[in-house]
């Protein structure tokens, strides 16, 4: 089989670029997110490029641009989209005057991983998403590989939608100020709407109804991914840190909102 | 089986892994030597320079400890015989670890006249 062209290539990065951009530029644009660079102990920035990186590995082998790719080849394309998620990240950052000469290399170093997480994400959605269809990629139309790929990319879809609106004060505001009821509301609405999306929207792939059971398991898995994607986030940015059981239930239930979206839709838009 | 990788993917993918390997390690070494002390701030002030009446002085603030400072209040003190005669603030947003954060105060009396006292309180976030 022929090799790619250095003029492909450039094209694969490209769209990876853009991609990586279009779902992170509101996150390199917000403070939150560079004290989270400061502020996060290192071991915790360490397992935050960890954590990035498995879920590379998930949406590359079940969602990205190879689906018929190996793992070693799912391997090195996740280390390339990790690598140019930092690069861009510090690019970004060093324009934008966040980093740069007078700024600890530490505080600098932080900051770059917080957003390249995000970036790098992008850069994988993007290169799968953006491609304008074609030749020999696109050859596994039928979802092989079943429920769990769809978690994982569920998974990826609530962890790229809820990081938009996570590092902000205003979760922990809601989760304080709103009434026990209304969050109930807000667990019932989340789980009425990725019900929606993913069953009755005849929304580009979404699923054919095969029954009662079939739409109450979806919704409900969804949902669950949804709840623990929230939950890692906030505790990455320290929120469950001397914070009751209760306050801390409720900030997960909060962002869990955004996180169904993220799954349900994700779910449909993220895979190829 | 997808096809070879030309010498363009294999570059970046070098780049990239180095880049990691580095970011990697770096975070493991000082994750695991950074102490569990907390935000510690020193607070040093500059030569007083007159401008429009007033006298302003330079404040620099060092955290020298292993955590983050948030919204460090600098309190600055002009003392003549152990009396206060005039006192100034200033708050800043975050001091992170390992940094320095400058800024100015003013004071309407010149204060090479007295002595100056400088203390910082913070939140640790």
């Amino acid at each position: 089989m022929r090799g790619p062209t250095i003029a492909e290539s450039l094209q694969e990065y490209g769209r990876g670029l853009a991609g990586g951009l279009m779902f992170s530029l509101p996150l390199l644009y917000t403070m939150e997110m560079w004290w989270a660079g400061f502020i996060a102990a290192p071991l915790r920035l360490a397992g935050l490029l960890a954590f990035t990186y498995v879920l590379l590995l998930g949406y590359n082998r079940f969602a990205g641009m190879h689906r018929d790719a190996t793992w070693p080849e799912v391997v090195i394309d996740s280390v390339e989209e990790l690598g140019l998620g930092l690069l861009t990240s510090a690019g970004v950052l060093y324009l934008l005057q966040r980093i740069g000469p007078g700024i600890p290399a530490s505080e600098a170093l932080g900051k770059i991983v917080v957003e390249a997480s995000v970036v790098a994400i992008g850069f994988s959605v993007g290169t799968a998403q953006l491609h304008a269809g074609g030749e020999e990629e696109k050859k596994n139309e039928d979802e092989g590989s079943g429920f769990a790929a769809e978690l994982v990319i569920a998974f990826c879809g609530a962890v790229l939608f809820a990081a938009n609106v996570a590092p902000t004060e205003e979760i922990l505001m809601i989760a304080v100020e709103a009434g026990a009821f209304r969050l109930l509301g807000l667990c019932v609405a989340s789980l009425v709407i990725g019900g929606i999306v993913l069953y009755f929207s005849n929304f580009r792939r979404s699923r054919r109804v095969e029954g009662w059971l079939d739409v109450i398991r979806g919704t409900t898995a969804t949902y669950a991914v949804a709840l623990i994607a929230s939950a890692i986030i906030l505790w990455f940015f320290g929120r469950f840190t001397g914070v009751a059981p209760e306050i801390a239930i409720r900030q997960v239930v909060v962002l869990a909102f955004p996180a169904t979206i993220g799954a349900s839709a994700g779910r449909l838009l993220l895979s190829t | 089986m997808r096809a070879q990788k030309n010498v363009l993917e294999w570059a970046v993918f070098a780049v990239s892994a180095i880049l990691l390997a580095g970011v990697a390690a770096t975070l493991v070494i000082a994750g695991t030597r950074s102490g569990d002390a907390g935000p510690s701030l020193i607070v040093e002030t500059g030569e007083s320079e007159a401008s429009g009446g007033t006298f302003r002085i330079p404040i620099r603030v060092r955290n020298v400890g292993d955590a983050t400072a948030e919204q460090a209040r600098v309190d600055v003190e002009l003392l003549r015989d152990g009396q206060v005669i005039e006192h100034a603030e200033l708050t800043i947003l975050f001091v992170p670890k390992q940094s320095v954060r400058e800024g100015r105060v003013a004071f309407r009396n010149d204060p090479r006249c007295c002595t100056l006292h400088a203390r910082a309180a913070f939140n640790e976030p």
